[in-house]
């Protein structure tokens, strides 16, 4: 029977692994990540959207953090998701979009608010 | 979304009846249902006229390259039932050979939960169909729910299988760390039968705290429900099986807030 057991335990922390990683590793990592982004933006001139289309590095990263954030979701319990889950999803949808826009007031903000959540 | 499990690790308890009848009660008082299949045979994905075997898609392929994180490819995948507020995420045949596939790679077990995730905004309530067989496909679903309904027929070789899936939740409890509340729904229940007389005196003795105190009754109107692929509260709102979902439906309720 213990032995069964033991097997078994074995099977369901495989399934359920996370890779280790735990809510807090992964808001750590991404926190980083979107405080380099942070460091790189200078405090922008307000600009038309077409002025500065060099963003590819930025646009880069950002995406990469959004795949990472994805991996939080499930590191938060069901009961919690509601309001975590939520919020993180909106949060990563903002940060695709900000990977989208130009350089600016509006694309800091967004950034902003997301390490806000983030953080939270 | 709230996520209920209804899971079983013996077969021929009620699992999809009460899925489908839980499912559209809630829809009866306006929320958005999806209705999540995971078992191979796909009683539920042929409830609602589609084929297990001849469906391009379906949950099983949201386990490959990632695609649980493309939205638009899991609302793709969803099919319609009977009523417009109640979509269905299919079974396909092809999720028999899961267990062999996903084999060796860690966190598999969380790739429904990192769906409904995807899914939270577009539905009130999902409700997970599981396979009476303890696997990936078990395992995905108690990962995924916030709570876990077990149906239980009342005989005596069903309270054995409710022992084991009581024995699998304690592990997978203890494997994510956070508690898990579950619900015992005594099924099936022929009061004229001492069978199930006995059974009913001795799941009270075993599981009181967990266990709801009514039953659903055999009611052949459910069966005959699902013959003409409709949830059983369009057949017949005040069929007795249909009243006593509507009972259990407020108390998971209650005990889920």
């Amino acid at each position: 029977m213990a032995e069964n057991t033991d097997i078994l335990l074995g099977y369901f922390d495989s399934l359920l692994a996370t890779g280790g990683m735990t809510v807090a590793d992964e808001a750590s990592d991404i926190a980083k990540a979107l405080e380099a982004i942070a460091e790189n933006t200078p405090d922008p001139e307000p600009k038309a959207p077409v002025d500065n289309i060099d963003t590819e590095s930025d646009s880069v990263r950002l995406c990469d953090t959004v795949q990472l954030g994805y991996r939080m979701i499930p590191l938060y319990s069901p009961q919690l998701q509601a309001s975590a889950a939520v919020n993180l999803i909106t949060a990563f949808e903002l940060l695709s979009l900000s990977a989208t826009l130009t350089q600016g007031k509006v694309r800091d903000h967004i950034l902003k608010v997301c390490r806000g959540v983030l953080h939270g | 979304m709230r996520i209920w499990s209804i899971s079983n690790q013996k077969g021929g308890v009620g699992k999809t009846t009460s899925v489908v009848t839980l499912g559209g009660l809630l829809a009866a008082q306006g929320k958005r249902v999806l209705l999540v299949d995971l078992d191979p045979h796909g009683s539920l994905t042929s409830y609602f006229g589609q084929d297990p075997d001849g469906l391009d898609r379906s949950l099983y392929h949201l386990f490959f390259e990632q695609r649980w994180r493309n939205i638009d490819y899991i609302r793709e995948t969803l099919k319609p039932t009977s009523l417009d507020n109640v979509s269905m995420l299919p079974a396909t045949t092809s999720l028999a050979t899961l267990e062999r596939q996903v084999s060796g790679q860690d966190g598999m077990g969380l790739v429904l939960a990192r769906t409904l995730a995807q899914l939270w905004d577009d539905f009130d309530y999902a409700l997970l169909d599981t396979p009476p067989i303890l696997g990936v496909l078990l395992v995905n679903a108690l990962a995924a729910c916030q709570q876990l309904v077990i149906p239980t027929q009342t005989e005596h070789l069903a309270l054995k299988g409710l022992e084991r899936m009581v024995h699998t939740l304690e592990m997978v409890m203890k494997s994510q760390k956070r508690q898990l509340p579950y619900c015992i729904v005594p099924t099936l229940f022929d009061r004229r039968t001492s069978a199930s007389l006995t059974s009913l005196k001795e799941m009270r003795r075993t599981y009181q705290n967990s266990l709801w105190d009514e039953a659903i009754p055999v009611d052949t109107r459910l069966r005959d429900a699902s013959h003409q692929g409709i949830f059983p509260h369009q057949l017949d709102a005040e069929t007795r099986g249909v009243r006593a979902y509507r009972h259990l439906l407020a108390h998971i309720d209650q005990v889920a807030k």
